[in-house]
Parts: C-alpha cells; structure tokens; sequence
C-alpha cells in the first residue's frame, strides 16, 4: 500500500528556506546547535537537545511525534561531555521513541515506541522493530532488524533496503501536506 | 481484515513481495532468495564490525573472542573501569592498604551482571584476556572423530557406485551432497573441506559407542529441597541452553558467552550461474560490487487508493506503476495464464486497461526541480488518475465475486527490457535487444 | 498556578519548561530537565540532593485520583506550550491547559524521593518512598503500592504497579520484570550533574531557587 496524505495545519509548522517542516509544539532546545539537511519533518511535541551538544540530521528524515533526540552522556578519563549526535538521510523515527545513539546512519529504520540506549552506533541501512529496547553501547550492523527487550537481531533485510527507505521517506515528505 | 499486499511470481513460482526479489539479466527473468544459490564471501562480528579471515572464523567456531555475550540476557558485555587501593601484605597477613590500582572488569548494560558476580578476578588489562582458552572435551573430540571417518567412508562408497554407473547423469551428482545449499562449485569445495584427506579408519567406526539411555536420573541435589534460595541464583534455562558444554545450575557458575558471527554472502543465479548479487567486503558498508534487485528492473505495482468493495459491484481502485529504468516505458497488462497456480484463488472480476500504458523514464535529478517537466503522453483520463516523475497512477474496475473472504486478483506485465548482450570485444557489441518480460502479479485487496 | 510553596533550594537547577504544581521540594544540586512534569495533587512531593530528572518524567502524588482521571489530567497537561520567548519555540497560539484538577489543594501522605537518584526520559512514579541512588530507566512506571530502597535500578518499559517493594541493590529488567541482586551500587552521575548546572542556564530560563541548601540533607528520614 502506498503512503497516503497526511494533513497537517499549515500555522502549526514552520517551514524553512530548505523545505525543513518544523512543528510549533515542538521543543528544540539550543536550537542555534541543531542543524537539519533538508526537507526533514519534525513533528509535534518532539524534543530535541541542541542544548547538550551538536545535532545534526540529514536529508529527508522523518521524526515522530513526541519522540526526543538527546545526545548522550559519556564520561573520559579527564571530564564529562556529551557526544555530538549524527543522523544520516532517509531516516524515519516512529512515535514515542527516544534516541540516545550516538549516531544513526543512513537508511535507517525506527519504529514506534523503541528506546535506544546510551552510545549506540547505528549503521546505515538497518532497522529496529516497534516497542523494542537497545541496550546501551549496541552496534547494529548494516542490513539487520532489531527487535525485543533486550533487542537482539532476528532478521536480515533485503538488499534492496536503501532503496525502500528513500522511496519511504520521499513518499511520506510528499505526501505530508499542510492545508 | 487481512493486510493488503502485491506479490510477484517468482521463476521458481513462489509468490513474494517485488523488494525481496533479484532480475537476472542474463536468463531475463525474476529470482527469489529461495532459488538462488547464497555463498559466504566474508565472516564478521557484528559487535566489532571486524572481518574475520575464513580460517580463523572455522578454528574459533565462528565467534568472536573479543566481544562477549552476558550468559543472563545474551545482550554484549561492556568493559568498565574501577579503583581498587593495592593490598600490602607481609607473611601473608593484610598489612593495609597503598596506592590505587585501575582494574577493569566486565559488566552488562542491561541486567547489569557483571564479571564480578561470579567471583571471575578482576583484570589489569582492558582487553582480557576474558576466556580462559577451553580445554577440548574428550568425548566430544571423539563424536567429531567419528563423524570424520563416517563421512570418509560415505565418500568412498559413493566413488565405487559413481563407477559402477559411469555415464548416467545421476551419477554426476552425490547423494550428501544434494542436502548441502550451495552451488554445484561451492558444494564439492565444502564437502572436500570437511572430509580432509581421503583416509578412513574402519576401527574408528566399529569402535565408537553411542551415548547408553538410562533408565534413572541421578537424584537431584539435596540443597534444592532444604535451601531453595531466590530464583536468580539458579541460572535459567535459556541461560543453560547458551552454554551446552558446562552444564551450569547455578548461576553464580556463568560464563560470559563468545558472539556469534555474522556472514557476508553473495548470491548467485543457479540456472546461468551469474552473480545477482555481491556485498563490498568491508562489513559496515552498504555498497554493492553486483547488485541486480527486482525493484531497478521491474516496473513496481502498488495499490494508492482502496475503494470500498462490494459483492457483484464494480468499483474503481486507484494503482501505482513506477518505472525504474531510464526510458520510457510501455507496460501491457494481460489477464492471469490459466496455468498460473493462482488462477484458481481469483475471487475478482477485473477489468485492465486494454491500451498499453506508457511509464516516464526514471530521472534522478528530477526531484531537485522545483518545478516539474511537463510531460506530454497520449492518456485517457477514464484510466489515468495522475502522473508524478516515472510514476502512474491508474483505475482498474474491480468486482468481486465473493460475498465474504479475501478479496484477490491477479494479472501479467508485459513490458519490454532492453537486454545488452555482454561481449567482450567491444566492435562487436551488438544494440540493445528488446527482450519481452512477463511477470505475473498477484494482489490481496484485503477482506470483505 | 500555584508556585507559592514550590521550594527550590540553592543550586539546584530547574528549567521553567517543566511543570511543577502544587507542594514541592527541590533538594540541592538537583537537574530538572524541561518537559517534565511533577504534581503534588494529594499531597506534598520532596525530593532530595542531586536528582537527575529528565524530561517527559512524570512524579505524581496521586492519592486516590482514579485510573481515567489521572489519564484525563495527563493528556490536559501534556500539550502545555514551552514557555520560552523568541525563538522557534515560542507558540504562536497560547494555549492555557484548563484542568479541574488543582494540585496541593489536599493534604495527604508526602512523597518521599531520596537523593542522587536519576529518572530517565519518560518515567512515571507515583510511589511514595522511594531511597537514593537508584536508576529509573526510560519508560519504567512505578506504582502507588511500590516502595524502593537504595541502589535500585529499574529498567526500561518495567512497569510494577502491584503492592511491591524493592529491596536495596535490586535490579528489575526485562520483558517479565525479571529480578536480580547487583553487587555495587549504581555509578552516583555527580559530573553529570555539576556539567549539566554549568550548561542548562545558557540555554534555559530558570525557575528562582528560593531555599538555602538546609543543613540536614532533604528527603532523609
């Protein structure tokens, strides 16, 4: 089935000079930190932690409501400092998650309500299934899905995921539309 | 209500969604996983995303040795760090306390276990060494010995009657080594690898006695029935079942368990034996060196718009076709072949479009334009909905027949690929032929 | 609004993005996050020294609110529009949640949080005791009836919402809220803490700390 609209109040969202959709009841903390590639949807009641350190998305993603993006914590030998949080283009994050990573690829796949832990690496094209738990520092292969809690690999994806994921995410841009 | 979905038939027949399958150019037809011939090309960790060298990923039992799994929830352990002051001791008496010591043990992000909860002794080093190398159990050496030989000794019995029916064409192929999944190359390869040289011990094999069942378990331990203790000091079944060769009860007895690896493959056509798909070596890339997906060759058919059916009524449902290559198109669709095992499931009365559709040709650089080309096709607006870059979106009237149950259709594509004849001299490259491909399409509109 | 006996003590770090209503107590050192919301509607919420609270967290003194009211009153307070000014994220219609609930209105059982504990994103807690160094993972819920000691961790999605009581050093994890003993306490985040008073007031406004630290440590019993 494909993507069908979805309609979004026009005077709820901002849209930038490069076709970025922004919600109103978003919160983007430190947003002079926060850095989006382009034609990427943030919707509503999201929380984005500019203020902890860099964050900066690719193109053409997609963050769910009410999911918060916050770069995590790591402790050095000699002080503390939070990582600069990456995501690569064409990325979905579903509904209700909440992103610890400390990068995300490319192509990635996450579904709704999924927790990811501190630290974790992200490959491009992967997935993590709905409702699942990543224990912090996991590294998810490229061409993997994710799922449970623990969160464990119980499939591989087909080679042809990087070019779902685009279809998806241009699909769901295009489709996304303000009245 | 039954989820919708558009399968393709695959050569072999099996029915699967357009994204899991291959295009062989050569053979100009549909390949589904199952009818292809995978091959490793590398090992990996999936952890450390580290290529492992075949040999090396055979002697370590395909794990890695550098990642550990916790033996309580099977997430990966991390390394952590601690302060521990050093003891003085004088003639084996704590004499107090010097200086601090950096330790590392080893600890689990989720369940929080950690290295120290089964007393294992804390290290000076980040990096281990965390396993202790195993010492080989006899009696599984002796299992592995005996398989050897009896694999020998099947080898050699087939040799004579391979002899026996020299000429005959069943007789190219082996019997084991029809039950191994790979390719005709590949498989004599694996079955060489396995059996080594080609001696056999007869005395190994008369030797060699099986596991004796017995009639009576030993009686289980005492403390289970007058100190039951709380359930997590026993270790659980599944924690048991990770780690077969030291039976564990309790589970202060774990052991941190090796990750197992993971396998690059490439897939291969087993009719022409070409290559449809080849990784790039290097584990956390995406590339492909060979990378024929259906959905770079097939036109993609996609349900847009469902209209609510009814029993004995036609109704327009609104679908998609996407052209991914970079010419335009002309896509035919036919009835379902009769033979076609689908045939018989068709709870629909269709009616498809009967003049040829023309897709656009795929052009990447098309969603950069603000404003996009206008494109100039000959379309009737009775069946054309939309157009959008290579996309169409078009009606098919749809009456199903049922008055309850999924509601199903069928069809075949007939468009024309434009197959290059490889040559290697390059005077003799020949144009473009245009070869006709006919997939068959099979759709679940859902349930009424 | 009633912030009149929100106590905040000195060099505790509350962000004005999160809600907090009725009787509450802000130990020192303590991080609140935006966006998290802490109710005392039945009766009074202390919370001790060097709390991590993260956003999305919600602490209510619940009393006997039923199931549907409490749902009720979250979904009221969940779309409270930031309160920042300029910026991308100041609302362009301002929306003023009505609820019917008014917080600290009752006088019932205090809420009892210990200290150098740390709420991760998305928690819900509504028991009543709960001791210091323990983790609560993203997600987790902890009931009225749950009481927890020290050195606790509960981990993400577990939900105990039967009477229930963590020992010391308990660790609940898992799908089935499985249980075991750790041996060290959980890491106290102090750098944490100290690195997020440094940054948080460059980026946030800030609710008034209004109570010297006290001598005896808050939320000790």
């Amino acid at each position: 089935m494909e993507q069908q609209d979805i309609f979004y109040r026009k005077s709820d969202y901002i849209e930038t000079a490069n076709n970025n959709k922004v919600s109103r009841q978003s919160v983007l903390c430190g947003s002079q930190n926060i850095v989006l590639g382009g034609k990427t949807i943030i919707q509503n009641e999201c929380i984005i932690r500019g203020d902890l350190a860099n964050v900066r998305f690719g193109r053409q993603c997609v963050i769910g409501s009410k999911s918060v993006i916050r770069p995590p914590f790591k402790k050095f030998t000699k002080g503390v400092a939070f990582f600069p949080f990456q995501m690569g283009d064409h990325v979905m994050v579903g509904e209700g998650s909440i992103v610890n990573a400390a990068s995300i690829g490319s192509y990635v796949n996450i579904g709704k309500n999924v927790v990811i832990g501190r630290r974790s690496f992200i490959k491009d094209c992967s997935a993590i299934a709905d409702n699942s738990v990543l224990p912090p520092e996991t590294v998810v292969p490229p061409f993997t899905l994710w799922a449970g809690n623990p969160a464990k690999i119980v499939a591989e994806l087909p080679e042809s995921t990087q070019d779902i994921m685009v279809d998806l995410t241009r699909g769901y841009f295009h489709h996304f539309v303000g009245r | 209500m039954t989820e919708c979905e558009v399968n393709y038939t695959c050569a072999c027949g099996k029915c699967m969604p357009l994204i899991h399958l291959f295009f062989c150019k050569y053979c100009v037809t549909l390949r589904c996983p199952k009818c292809v011939s995978h091959e490793v090309d590398s090992y990996y960790c999936p952890h450390c995303l580290e290529n492992i060298p075949s040999a090396e990923a055979k002697s370590m039992k395909n794990k890695c040795q550098s990642c550990l799994e916790c033996p309580n929830c099977t997430n990966i352990l991390q390394v952590r760090s601690a302060q521990v002051p050093m003891v003085r001791r004088e003639a084996g008496k704590v004499k107090g306390f010097g200086q601090f010591k950096k330790v590392y043990y080893l600890q689990c992000s989720f369940c929080f276990w950690t290295t120290r909860d089964v007393n294992q002794p804390d290290k000076a080093a980040s990096n281990g060494p965390w396993i202790e190398p195993q010492v080989e159990d006899t009696w599984m050496i002796g299992i592995i010995n005996y398989y050897r030989h009896l694999i020998q000794k099947e080898k050699v019995e087939m040799e004579k009657r391979k002899r026996q029916r020299r000429g005959s064409f069943l007789g190219s192929l082996g019997i084991s080594d029809k039950l191994l999944p790979f390719s005709k190359l590949a498989r004599s390869s694996f079955s060489m690898n396995l059996t080594g040289s080609g001696q056999f011990d007869e005395n190994v094999l008369n030797n060699f006695t099986p596991v004796e069942p017995k009639e009576e378990t030993e009686p289980a331990d005492e403390k289970y029935y007058t100190n039951p203790g709380e359930p997590y000091h026993y270790a659980s079944i599944a924690s048991r079942i990770n780690q077969p060769s030291n039976e564990v009860y309790y589970a202060c007895d774990l052991k941190p368990n090796c990750t197992h690896l993971m396998v690059k493959r490439s897939q291969r056509c087993r009719e022409c034996e070409h290559n449809l798909s080849k990784p790039e070596f290097n584990p956390s890339s995406i590339k492909f060196k060979i990378h024929q997906i259906a959905l770079r060759f097939v036109p993609r058919f996609r349900i847009v718009k469902m209209a609510s059916l009814t029993s004995g009524e036609f109704s327009k449902v609104q679908f998609s076709l996407t052209n991914p290559t970079e010419y335009n198109l002309p896509v035919e669709l036919l009835p379902l072949p009769d033979s076609h095992f689908f045939y018989s499931k068709l709870t629909t009365e269709i009616q498809l479009p009967s003049k040829e559709l023309v897709l656009a040709a795929r052009d990447d650089t098309a969603q950069y334009d603000t404003e996009s080309a206008i494109q100039d096709f000959d379309d009737d607006p009775e069946i054309v909905v939309a157009r959008r870059m290579n996309k169409l979106t078009f009606v098919i009237n749809v009456k199903p027949l049922v008055s309850s149950g999924d509601v199903t259709m069928g069809f075949q594509l007939k468009y024309k690929y434009k197959a290059m004849t490889p040559s290697i001299r390059p005077e003799e490259q020949k144009d473009p032929e245009d070869v006709n491909v006919m997939p068959c399409v099979t759709v679940v509109l859902g349930s009424i | 609004m009633n912030y009149d006996s929100l106590r905040i003590a000195k060099g505790a770090v509350v962000c004005a993005e999160a809600d907090l209503r009725g009787d509450v107590t802000v130990g020192a050192s303590t991080i609140i996050h935006p966006k998290v919301r802490i109710f005392a509607y039945a009766g009074p919420i202390v919370i001790g020294d060097g709390c991590l609270i993260e956003e999305q967290t919600v602490i209510i003194n619940r009393g006997d609110m039923s199931d549907e009211d409490l749902a009720k009153f979250m979904k009221e307070t969940e779309t409270r529009p930031p309160q920042t000014r300029g910026g991308r994220n100041a609302p362009l219609r301002s929306l003023q949640v009505q609820t019917n609930y008014v917080c600290g209105k009752q006088q019932g059982e205090t809420l009892h949080i210990g200290s150098y504990n740390v709420f991760e994103v998305g928690t819900h807690v509504e028991s009543l005791k709960i001791g210091s160094n323990n983790v609560f993972e993203s997600k987790c819920k902890l009931g009225q009836q749950v009481t927890v000691g020290d050195g606790c961790v509960v981990s993400v999605f577990c939900v105990l919402d039967k009477e229930d009581h963590l020992d010391n050093m308990t660790v609940v994890y898992g799908p089935g809220n499985q249980r075991r003993k750790q041996q060290d306490k959980p890491m106290p985040q102090t750098q944490q803490l100290e690195f997020l008073a440094k940054v948080l007031p460059n980026f946030h406004n800030l609710k008034k700390s209004n109570v010297s630290p006290s001598p005896e440590p808050i939320g000790k019993k």
